[in-house]
C-alpha cells in the first residue's frame, strides 16, 4: 500500500522535472535543501537498526532540513533510547516514536523512506518488507548475506518501484569517481585485470562464555532467521566475524572496493563467469569467517579480478585497475594514484562517458526520492558488487573453480555450489525470492 | 641481474640433482640416506620419524661421535652443545663443501662455539650469537619466498606450535637466502622485528637448509617437532638439500595464519582418526579436527562418488555417540555436499530437541 504523502512527493517531483528538465539530479536548492521546507513537503523518514552505522546514517539525515525523521526501530532498547533522544534532541520535541519489531514499525508508520542498518542476515527480510510497503530505502551494504537474498531484494524493489540507495558511499567521493571515469574512458588502455584489496581478517577472540542476555536486548529477534545459539556477548559489531550473520571483512568491504572496481569497468549490471580461490579459516574460537582470503574472478570480456586481504596485494587496500597502458589505484583518504602522473591530468571530453556524479550520498537518495530517478548505487548494482564477494566465499568453501552464469545466477559446473546461494532460514521466517 | 644469477644457480642445482639422484639410485635402493645427529634419543627419533614418514628417506641416528658423513645424502643436525673433535668438524665441513647436504635445526649453528666453517655453512657471520625468547609461545612465521622449493605453495603466514623464538643475530652472508621470518615483539628492544628463522645456504658445492624452529624440542617436550609446519619444512628442507628440488605437496592441514596444528605421530591423521577426534568437539574447543574433515572434502575431487563416501561417514557419525555440537557441524556439511541418501536420517532428526534445527537447516538445502 502506497501512502498519500509519497504520491504527493512524486507528483511534486514530476512537476519540478518538467520545468527544469534536469537529468538525474534535481538541484537541492530548488527544493530548499538548505532552507526551511514546508512540513507537508518533507520526506518522512524512519530508521531500522540504530547501532553504530545506523546512528551515523541517521545523523546525516537529521541534518537535512527536507527530512522529517519520525520513528526508530531496534531490537535493543538501549539503542532505541539513545536514538529517540538523538532525534528528539535534534527537533527539540518528544515526537520520535520507537518500535522493537520492524513489522509493527512498517505497519503503523506512514513513511516515505527508511534507513536500514542491521546485521547482514536480516537485510533481505526487512528490506523486502519495506519495499513491499512502497517505502523508499537507504540500505546498508552489503546488500544481503547471500546471492538469492540479494535477488529477493532487487525483485521487491523493482516490482514496487521504490527508490533504493546502497550505503556504498565511496561512489559519492571525487577520487573514486575520477579514478573509475579515467578507467572507463580508456585512459589506461584496455583493462586486463583488477586487484581489490580488502582488510585483513579479524583475529580470533576465543570463545566467550554463555552469558545472560542483557535486559535491553531481544536476542531471539536479533537472531531472527539465523540458527539459534546461546548468547555469548557477540551481537553488536562483532557479529561480522561469524558466518551465520556475515562473511567477514570480505563481504563487509565488497560493497565498497569491488563496487568501485565494477564502476570503472562498466560492470554494474553483470558479473563474472568464473571464480576460484582460497580462504584461511580460524580453527579456534567462535569466529569462523576467513581471516585471509584470495580469489580471482574472470569476466566474459577476459578481464580478471583478484580480491584478497590487503597484505597479499602490491597496492594494499583499495581498487587497482591495470590496463595495457598503465594503472590507476584508488582508496580511502582521497587516494588516487596512477602509473604515470600525466594520466591524472587527463580531461574527459564532452563526448566521453561521464559517470553519475554525487557529492553527498544521503542527499542523492533524497533527490532521487523526489525525482524518482535511479540513485548512484541502485539495488541491482549493489547485488552485482556483493555477488562477487559471495561467489568468492562459495569458491573458498567448496574449494573448487566454479563456472557462473551471471544472467541466470547459477553455477553451471557444480550443483553442490548452487546449494550455497541461499542460507536456510530458521523456524517460521520465510523469504519470498520472487515477490 | 639477480634473476639471471638465480636462474643460473637453478640450472646448476638441477644438474647436480640429476647427478646425485643417479648416484643415490646406484648406491642404494630407492631412498635417500639421512644421518640424524641429535642430543637425545627422543628428539632424534622424532626427526627420524618425520623424515621417514615422507617416504623419501631411510635414516640412521647417532647421539655422539658421528662419522662417515660422505655415506649420506643429507646430514640432519639438531644439537644444543657440540663436542666434536677437530677431525670430525673438518670432515663435516669437507663433506658439505664437496656437494654434501645438511639440515641445521634449532641451535645447531651456534652449538659448537667458535667454529669458523660452521658460521659459513649456517650462513651466520662469525661471532654471531643466538638470541632466544625468554618463554616458549606460539608464533607467526612469514614465508618470504613463494618460489623457493622449500616454501612454495605453503601458507604465506602460519602459526608455529609452542616453541622458543630464536634467531641468529644475522642470517645473512653472501650465499644465504632467507626463506622465512618470525615476528618478535620483544626480542629487539621492544620495537618488534621480523627475524630470520629459515634460510637456504650454498656452501661450496653443498646445500644447507637452516632453521631455528624446533629449538625447544627435548626428551620431555616434543611439541615443536609435532608442528605440521615444522614437519613440512624439515621434510622439504632435507629433500631440497639432498636433491635441489622438492617433490612433496603441502599438507591440507598445514597451520594457517591464526591456528597451529600438530601431528602427534608426525604423520597426517587418517580420515577415521580425524572423525574420532572431531566427535569430542564442544563449543570452546578447537574446531581443528572438524575443519580437517571439511578440508578433506574441500580438497577432494568433488565427484558424487567421493562425496558419497564422505556422506556415508557423516551418516555413521550422526548415528554414533559423538557430541551434539560435532553433529550440528556435520549437518552443516551435509547441507551442501549431501544427497538424497541423507534425507531420511535428517528427517528423523527434525524432532530432536538438540539437533532438530541443524537437521532442518540441512534439509532446506537438500530438499528445497
Amino acid at each position: 500500500m502506497k501512502n498519500n504523502r509519497r504520491q504527493f512527493i512524486k507528483k511534486a517531483a514530476g512537476g519540478a522535472l518538467g520545468i527544469f528538465a534536469v537529468p538525474y539530479i534535481i538541484p537541492g536548492s530548488a527544493l530548499g535543501k538548505n532552507g526551511a521546507v514546508a512540513a507537508s513537503n518533507r520526506i518522512v523518514l524512519g530508521g531500522i537498526g540504530l547501532g553504530s552505522q545506523g546512528t551515523w546514517n541517521s545523523r546525516s539525515f537529521l541534518e537535512k532540513k527536507e527530512v522529517q525523521y519520525v520513528a526508530i526501530c531496534d531490537v535493543d532498547s538501549a539503542h532505541r533510547d539513545k536514538a529517540v533522544s538523538m532525534v528528539n534532541g535534534n527537533y527539540k520535541n518528544t515526537d520520535c516514536r520507537s518500535y522493537a519489531d520492524y513489522r509493527e514499525f512498517l505497519e503503523k508508520e506512514k513513511l516515505d523512506a527508511v534507513t536500514i542498518a542491521v546485521p547482514d542476515h536480516w537485510h533481505a527480510l526487512i528490506a523486502t518488507a519495506a519495499a513491499n510497503k512502497g517505502i523508499d530505502i537507504y540500505g546498508e551494504k552489503p546488500l544481503s548475506r547471500s546471492i538469492k537474498e540479494s535477488r529477493a531484494i532487487v525483485n521487491a524493489v523493482e516490482k514496487n518501484k521504490v527508490i533504493w540507495q546502497t550505503g556504498s558511499w565511496q561512489r559519492s567521493l571525487e577520487n573514486f569517481r575520477r579514478g573509475a571515469e579515467l578507467v572507463i574512458n580508456g585512459r589506461i588502455g584496455k583493462i586486463t585485470h583488477v586487484e581489490v584489496g580488502l582488510p585483513n581478517g579479524r583475529r580470533p577472540i576465543g570463545t566467550p562464555p554463555v552469558m545472560d542476555v542483557p535486559e535491553s536486548l531481544d536476542w531471539e529477534m536479533w537472531l531472527g532467521p539465523a540458527p539459534a545459539v546461546p548468547y555469548r556477548g557477540v551481537s553488536h559489531w562483532d557479529w561480522r566475524w561469524i558466518m551465520d550473520y556475515s562473511g567477514g571483512q570480505l563481504t563487509d568491504w565488497a560493497g565498497h572496493h569491488i563496487d568501485i572496481a565494477h564502476w570503472g569497468l562498466g560492470y554494474d549490471r553483470t558479473g563474472p563467469i568464473s571464480v576460484e580461490g582460497e580462504g584461511v579459516y580460524p580453527r579456534e574460537g567462535i569466529f569462523d569467517v576467513p581471516v585471509e582470503y584470495d580469489f580471482t574472478c574472470e569476466y566474459a570480456t577476459g578481464v580478471k579480478m583478484r580480491v584478497a586481504n590487503s597484505s597479499r596485494l602490491v597496492h594494499g587496500m583499495g581498487t587497482a585497475w591495470y590496463g595495457d597502458k598503465g594503472w590507476v589505484h584508488v582508496d580511502r583518504g582521497d587516494v588516487i594514484r596512477t602509473s604515470e602522473p600525466k594520466i591524472l591530468e587527463e580531461v574527459i571530453g564532452p563526448e566521453e562517458i561521464k559517470l553519475y556524479k554525487s557529492t553527498d550520498h544521503q542527499q542523492n537518495f533524497l533527490d532521487c526520492i523526489r525525482s524518482r530517478k535511479e540513485t548512484i548505487t541502485p539495488a541491482e548494482t549493489a547485488l552485482r558488487s556483493i555477488s562477487v564477494g559471495h561467489l568468492g566465499e562459495i569458491s573458498m568453501l567448496t574449494g573448487k573453480k566454479l563456472a557462473w552464469d551471471p544472467e541466470k545466477e547459477v553455477f553451471t559446473n557444480n550443483e553442490y555450489a548452487n546449494r550455497l546461494l541461499m542460507r536456510p532460514y530458521r523456524g517460521e521466517w520465510k523469504l519470498e525470492i520472487n515477490s | 641481474m639477480k634473476k639471471i644469477s638465480i636462474f643460473k644457480s637453478t640450472v646448476q642445482l638441477i644438474v647436480v640433482t640429476a647427478i646425485i639422484a643417479m648416484f643415490t639410485r646406484c648406491e642404494d635402493s630407492t631412498k635417500l640416506q639421512a644421518l640424524v645427529i641429535a642430543d637425545s634419543e627422543e628428539v632424534g627419533n622424532g626427526l627420524e620419524t618425520i623424515l621417514e614418514n615422507s617416504g623419501l628417506f631411510s635414516t640412521k641416528l647417532v647421539t655422539k661421535n658421528p662419522s662417515d658423513f660422505q655415506k649420506y645424502d643429507v646430514v640432519v643436525l639438531d644439537v644444543a652443545k657440540g663436542d666434536w673433535d677437530n677431525n670430525t668438524k673438518a670432515a663435516f665441513a669437507e663433506y658439505v663443501k664437496n656437494g654434501g647436504a645438511s639440515v641445521l635445526v634449532g641451535a645447531s649453528a651456534v652449538a659448537f662455539g667458535d667454529w669458523a666453517e660452521m658460521t659459513e655453512i649456517a650462513g651466520t657471520p662469525a661471532g654471531a650469537g643466538l638470541v632466544k625468547s625468554s618463554d616458549a609461545f606460539e608464533y607467526s612465521v612469514r614465508n618470504l619466498k613463494k618460489d623457493h622449493p622449500i616454501t612454495a605453495g605453503l601458507q604465506p603466514n602460519w602459526m608455529h606450535s609452542t616453541d622458543y623464538l630464536s634467531f641468529n643475530t644475522s642470517m645473512i652472508t653472501g650465499q644465504t637466502e632467507v626463506l622465512a621470518t618470525a615476528w618478535a615483539d620483544t626480542l629487539q628492544g621492544g620495537d618488534g622485528a621480523h627475524l630470520p628463522v629459515m634460510a637456504a645456504i650454498n656452501y661450496g658445492q653443498g646445500r644447507v637448509f637452516h632453521t631455528t624452529l624446533g629449538i625447544n624440542a627435548s626428551a620431555t617436550d616434543l611439541t615443536p617437532l609435532q608442528c605440521v609446519g615444522f614437519i613440512t619444512i624439515l621434510q622439504r628442507g632435507a629433500e631440497w638439500a639432498a636433491t635441489g628440488v622438492v617433490s612433496q605437496a603441502a599438507p591440507i592441514d598445514f597451520p594457517n595464519a591464526v591456528s597451529t596444528h600438530e601431528w602427534p605421530e608426525y604423520k597426517p591423521l587418517t580420515l577415521d582418526q580425524v572423525l574420532e577426534k572431531a566427535a569430542t568437539y564442544e563449543v570452546g574447543k578447537s574446531t581443528k579436527y572438524l575443519q580437517d574433515f571439511t578440508m578433506m572434502i574441500r580438497e577432494s575431487d568433488g565427484s558424487p562418488e567421493t562425496f558419497g563416501m564422505y556422506e556415508d561417514k557423516i551418516l555413521a557419525f550422526l548415528a554414533s555417540p559423538a557430541s551434539v555440537e560435532s553433529k550440528k557441524y556435520m549437518c552443516r556439511e551435509l547441507s551442501w555436499m549431501g544427497s538424497e541418501k541423507s534425507v531420511a536420517t535428517l528427517e528423523g532428526l527434525t524432532a530432536d530437541p538438540e539437533l532438530g534445527d541443524a537437521a532442518k537447516y540441512a534439509l532446506a538445502r537438500l530438499k528445497p
